[in-house]
């Protein structure tokens, strides 16, 4: 169709310029055989667009063609017209698109108003459009028409013979591959099954964790602070010995209330129900309230901690900042736990190509290459670190991925087993979200037109 | 009398026209009445009648050059409102708030760039020996259209390439590139028309609306529909 409208544009174009360097074409016969092709594309389209069309109107379409290739040669000077190559262009179109068939109907159907052309231009039936450009009376002598037809018409069987050998091999070709398609769509489909009901099974474990969660947290809470009452001696005066377990039950306490709130997160993210708030504000100020919870940790490890500020205020970030602080807390807390006591952690923060990074390196355990695939997985904990017996769930950095891709930023990390990592993520500024919905506006416009 | 070229082709133009506003406007009913399908649908609906403004004269009443030059006039109030929702169809993605700003702002110049071409208004001569006609457009007259359709063709055409180039769908892209060269195409022609002191160079430019208009078509009409496509749905 599309080629069939570059084919009419091409034409008229050509022998416009033609008639414009001084080749005597009939400019209004052009005219009208490509208006014809034109508007019979036009109403092609339309029919093809909206009503079922007759089988026989593409096949109509061909041999249309065919007459208007044929007008076209003659108003271009008959035998003597730079556009008889037309000819094997259609013979091959039509093998390409059409059966077998159809091309060699198409040759003998085109030969033969070939050749009636000539005949009747020769015999001064039909007028000749001589070019003035070859010599004239060329169209009448014999022996050039008759070894021109032929020659076209040979070059025109050969062009449906291969044209027709190659389509077919292609077709044969596309057979396999559709039937090699079909057993993928089977495959598929059982797969898509199997996939469907692991989801449902993962569905019923997330819920399950969900509420079992939920039902933990609360005699946790209140445990929490019935050891939390007996330690300050509300309930009279303790012995060192009777602190010190009840200080360790605490502690067990907290570490079961954390699980069981990024248990939560998890559930909560996986169920798409893990609400963002929102605002703009400096991060700055998210990880100073971060870094002021953790001071007593970072002192207790020794660790060396060093915070570059930048230099100039950093433009604000639209962000949830308790989600931020959530990441920020996962970040420092792994960085700590996993940097040896009296080790270096230091946190940087910058701006570059419209994205907001912040990093944060230690010269800890560091991530074993083999693993790195799995870091970001749930409940994943490298091998360095399960030796070390650290506590950690593994849903840490699962959180923190999700909650900064709902930032619309990247979270990535490098690595060297025993010498540390640097976990790396980025946010974007306010101008660089403002890019993102005019193309899909765009597209969606573009789609639906 | 012979064959009359240029009217013909500005009657296919408008019969191209009509074809891409019929699509458009089958494409708002589906996709649930869009307003920047239905400002695409109403530039091309104006775009059929300034067409038929500029050629309907010339095949009927070929030799009244008042007759003419009232057409040449009335088409090109049309061809500046389809301009203008043109316009506002790249505003309306860019910056929804402003695009009725833009188009009120646009069709104020055009009228004043209309009452210019009424006052300065050169009557056109139509050659009925060459089927080409000679709209003998005042200097200025030409200056001004030529500038006003640029402000909106040129920021146009590099919105839909931009646009385009940072698409992933394939489809996105090649509609849009598409529209952008036929809108570069217009512009084109909309300089040498304004600038045509020549039959041929009449011609010309109408052979390059046309080429533009239907190279708008494919990109209203493309629809890349493989059989790798269609197998993908199936899965």
């Amino acid at each position: 169709m599309v080629v069939r409208y570059i084919m009419v544009v091409v034409i008229a174009a050509i022998t416009m310029l033609g008639y414009q360097v001084g080749f005597d074409y009939h400019i209004p016969g052009i005219l009208i055989a490509v208006t014809i092709a034109f508007i019979f594309n036009l109403v092609s389209s339309f029919l093809y667009t909206n009503f079922n069309y007759p089988r026989w109107w593409p096949y109509a379409g061909i041999f249309l063609d065919m007459i208007i290739i044929t007008f076209i040669v003659h108003f271009t000077g008959g035998v003597e017209s730079v556009f008889l190559i037309l000819y094997l262009l259609q013979i091959v179109g039509t093998n390409v698109h059409f059966s077998r068939l159809a091309g060699p109907l198409n040759l003998i159907f085109g030969a033969t108003l070939f050749i009636a052309m000539i005949a009747l231009e020769q015999k001064g039936i039909l007028p000749h459009y001589s070019s003035n450009i070859v010599p004239y009376g060329l169209y009448q002598n014999l022996k050039f028409i008759f070894l021109a037809s032929l020659t076209l018409v040979v070059f025109m069987g050969i062009s449906a013979y291969r044209s027709g050998y190659v389509v077919h091999s292609l077709q044969t070709v596309e057979e396999k591959f559709f039937k090699l398609n079909e057993e993928l769509i089977r495959t598929n489909k059982a797969m898509s099954e199997n996939n469907r009901r692991l989801r449902e099974l993962d569905q019923m474990k997330t819920e399950f964790i969900s509420v079992a969660s939920h039902q933990m947290r609360t005699p946790l809470s209140a445990i929490k602070w019935i050891i939390k009452m007996i330690m300050d001696g509300d309930l009279g005066p303790l012995s060192q010995e009777q602190k010190d377990l009840l200080a360790k039950g605490y502690q067990s306490n907290e570490r079961m209330i954390a699980l069981i709130n990024d248990l939560l997160n998890v559930s909560r993210i996986e169920e798409g129900r893990f609400q963002y708030r929102m605002m703009r504000m400096s991060i700055e100020d998210v990880i100073d309230k971060v870094l002021e919870e953790m001071r007593s940790d970072i002192r207790s490890k020794h660790i060396k901690l060093r915070y570059g500020r930048p230099s100039t205020p950093l433009s604000k970030v639209s962000i949830d900042p308790q989600k931020i602080h959530l990441v920020l807390q996962n970040l420092i807390d792994n960085s700590l736990k996993y940097t040896p006591s009296g080790g270096r952690v230091e946190i940087g923060l910058n701006q570059k190509n419209d994205e907001l990074i912040f990093s944060i390196k230690d010269n800890g355990v560091g991530i074993p290459s083999s693993q790195r695939d799995k870091i970001f997985s749930k409940f994943f904990r490298a091998d360095n670190v399960v030796r070390m017996q650290t506590e950690g769930s593994g849903l840490g950095l699962f959180i923190v991925k999700n909650i900064i891709e709902a930032h619309q930023g990247r979270v990535w990390f490098e690595s060297k087993e025993g010498l540390g990592c640097t976990f790396c993520f980025s946010l974007p500024f306010e101008k660089h979200l403002a890019k993102v919905p005019t193309v899909q506006k765009f597209e969606q416009f573009i789609q639906k037109i | 009398m012979h064959f009359p070229i240029t009217p013909l082709i500005d009657f296919l133009n408008s019969v191209i026209c009509f074809f891409c506003a019929f699509k458009l406007y089958r494409s708002y009913q589906h996709e649930g009445k869009e307003k920047v399908i239905k400002y695409f649908y109403k530039a091309y609906k104006a775009m059929v009648v300034a067409y038929l403004f500029f050629s309907m004269p010339r095949l009927i009443i070929p030799h009244d050059s008042f007759i003419l030059g009232t057409g040449f006039i009335m088409a090109h109030v049309f061809l500046f409102l389809a301009a203008a929702y043109f316009l506002m169809i790249t505003v309306y993605i860019l910056r929804p708030n402003w695009h009725r700003i833009f188009f009120w702002i646009f069709l104020v110049l055009a009228l004043g760039a209309i009452i210019l071409s009424v006052i300065n208004l050169n009557y056109p001569v139509y050659d009925t020996s060459t089927g080409i006609t000679n709209w003998n457009i005042d200097h200025l007259v030409g200056l001004v259209i030529t500038i006003l359709f640029a402000l909106v063709l040129v920021p146009c055409a590099v919105f839909y390439y931009y646009q385009g180039l940072k698409s992933h769908d394939d489809t996105v892209k090649v509609r849009s590139l598409l529209i952008a060269t036929g809108l570069i195409l217009l512009m084109v022609s909309a300089y040498t028309y304004y600038s045509a002191d020549t039959q041929v160079k009449a011609l010309v430019s109408d052979l390059f609306s046309f080429t533009a208009l239907l190279t708008i078509f494919f990109g209203v009409y493309y629809k890349r529909n493989t059989n790798l496509k269609n197998l993908i749905q199936k899965i």
